[in-house]
């Protein structure tokens, strides 16, 4: 008799336990409930760097050297070693200085470096054994975003001539510099000017250009042709923008009222991995968490999959200006801070 | 000689049945103590992370009702038969993180954060067996016959 009670209890207890454990797997796989799965030990943070000013951004990585640019002053580009962490500046120098200059942006990609603003328009290109650009093309067409494809072909974000709603296109060079655009990559749901609002990435491993969504949980996959793979989901639930955007006639402007809830914050891509810093805490992360870590989901390019997450620990006072992946390096700026992470988890790297 | 025997087994019976109260008093303890931290570590749990708000109750007052029921002489059966069954439910959801999950959680807190998963293993495997000697061995003690020798008298 006690035998067999025991028996039972025995097997019982095994099959709950398992049958508990499978559920678990579905409802994380397959309903994307938001509930981080935070490996132990991921990231190793490596190195701190003050940078004494908030205004830096990370404007491209090798593995020897981080290139960061610098907002406030646009045509300062600062190297750092990854061997011995010094610091050396240099100054850009344009063939064409003399302009309005808006909203200059760099981006590195050794051996060439690139240097746009999508408000004159005009897009430079150069070595970064000289720092010295020359114009590659200007006044194609107006663009917000921009990313390098590789030397000669970008992929842009630009507003619609017909409906004024932002669209992606391509800009690259076929003779002389040429625009093309896509409407149906970018999906509207309140005006298709501030919802659709997101980064956008190019992806050199998959040969694929990304954009990723700020508000909504949602980033699309496409090719240099403008041509969709597919749309992917975050973990996070908002799936629908919650912006309210007022229309005002008199002025012909739009505004965006309140503050809307930013579901992809920083956002990079290597490998065939995409990395989403955002700010919403899943279940059962303890609310002070942001005060110390940026959170960090991953997700895999190929399949669409939700990985896993890492929180990248640092003073986290100041906001976050962006991220950066690089092999088995992740850097990040917060403030004024440059934090260098390794990646330890052989997750990454099969 | 053999009043003597069943006497010394009565004693470890009885000290091998309060080293699984105190364990499970303990266990039960330092999880409602630093309620926060194991909410959120079963929230990570690759197989509990779904069903966290009830696990984070069952767990612990179940641990306490079986250490009351082992404590009570006449529901000490009922006690180790679910102590056994909660041991070899937790015996089991380390064996499936550790061999079939995809990564291997943070470990629980108190006493068990110490231990490593497969220290952890061995400590339970080992209760277990100690669960399954007491099952066998409480109804033949001298205690039990002594108890209902003396509840019978008292009937009568």
């Amino acid at each position: 008799m006690l035998r067999n009670i025991t028996m039972i209890c025995s097997f019982l207890g095994v099959g709950i336990v398992i049958v508990l454990f499978m559920a678990s797997e579905n409802n994380i796989q397959r309903n994307n409930a938001f509930i981080r799965r935070i490996p132990p030990h991921i990231v190793k943070q490596l190195k701190s760097i003050d940078l004494k000013f908030n205004s830096y951004y990370i404007a491209g990585m090798t593995d020897q050297t981080i290139y960061l640019g610098n907002s406030t002053a646009p045509l300062l580009i600062t190297e750092i070693s990854l061997r011995t962490y010094q610091l050396k500046t240099h100054q850009i120098v344009l063939d064409q200085m003399n302009l309005p200059f808006r909203s200059v942006r760099i981006e590195v990609k050794p051996p060439y470096f690139f240097v746009a603003d999508g408000s004159i328009p005009i897009l430079f290109r150069g070595y970064i054994t000289d720092w010295q650009a020359k114009t590659l093309s200007k006044n194609t067409a107006y663009f917000s975003l921009w990313t390098v494809i590789d030397s000669t072909s970008f992929g842009i974000r630009a507003l619609s001539s017909t409906n004024q709603e932002q669209i992606l296109g391509k800009l690259y060079k076929n003779h002389s510099y040429k625009v093309k655009f896509s409407t149906n990559l970018l999906k509207k749901q309140v005006d298709g000017y501030f919802d659709v609002d997101g980064q956008l990435l190019w992806n050199t491993n998959l040969q694929r250009l990304i954009y990723v969504y700020y508000y909504r949980n949602e980033y699309i996959v496409f090719n240099s042709e403008l041509q969709l793979d597919f749309k992917g989901n975050t973990i996070d639930t908002i799936q629908s923008v919650s912006l309210k955007i007022a229309d005002l006639k008199k002025t012909n402007q739009k505004k965006l009222l309140g503050n809307p809830i930013v579901v992809n914050k920083m956002v990079t891509t290597n490998d065939e991995f995409l990395f989403i810093n955002s700010e919403r805490l899943g279940r059962y992360e303890p609310k002070d968490l942001l005060k110390k870590a940026s959170i960090i989901d991953v997700y895999n390019l190929k399949n669409a999959n939700y990985v896993f997450s890492f929180y990248a620990f640092g003073e986290i006072g100041a906001k976050g200006k962006s991220i950066k992946a690089n092999n088995d390096l992740f850097v990040m700026i917060i403030g004024n801070l440059l934090y260098i992470y390794k990646l330890q988890n052989n997750y990454f790297h099969k | 000689m053999i009043l003597k025997r069943l006497i010394r087994k009565e004693v470890l019976i009885e000290l091998l049945i309060s080293l699984c109260i105190i364990l499970f008093v303990y266990a039960a303890i330092s999880k409602l103590l630093d309620f926060e931290t194991f909410k959120a570590q079963i929230g990570q749990s690759p197989v509990l992370s779904s069903f966290t708000d009830w696990i984070v109750w069952i767990v612990p007052i179940s641990e306490l009702v079986v250490a009351v029921l082992l404590i009570v002489p006449n529901y000490r059966l009922i006690g180790l038969i679910s102590f056994y069954s909660i041991m070899v439910m937790f015996t089991t959801y380390i064996i499936v993180i550790l061999k079939f999950s995809d990564f291997i959680p943070c470990s629980c807190g108190g006493l068990l954060e110490s231990l490593g998963w497969n220290q952890h293993l061995i400590m339970n495997v080992l209760f277990c067996l100690l669960a399954l000697y007491l099952l066998f061995n409480l109804k033949n003690t001298a205690s039990n016959n002594i108890n209902n020798r003396y509840n019978q008298q008292k009937i009568k």
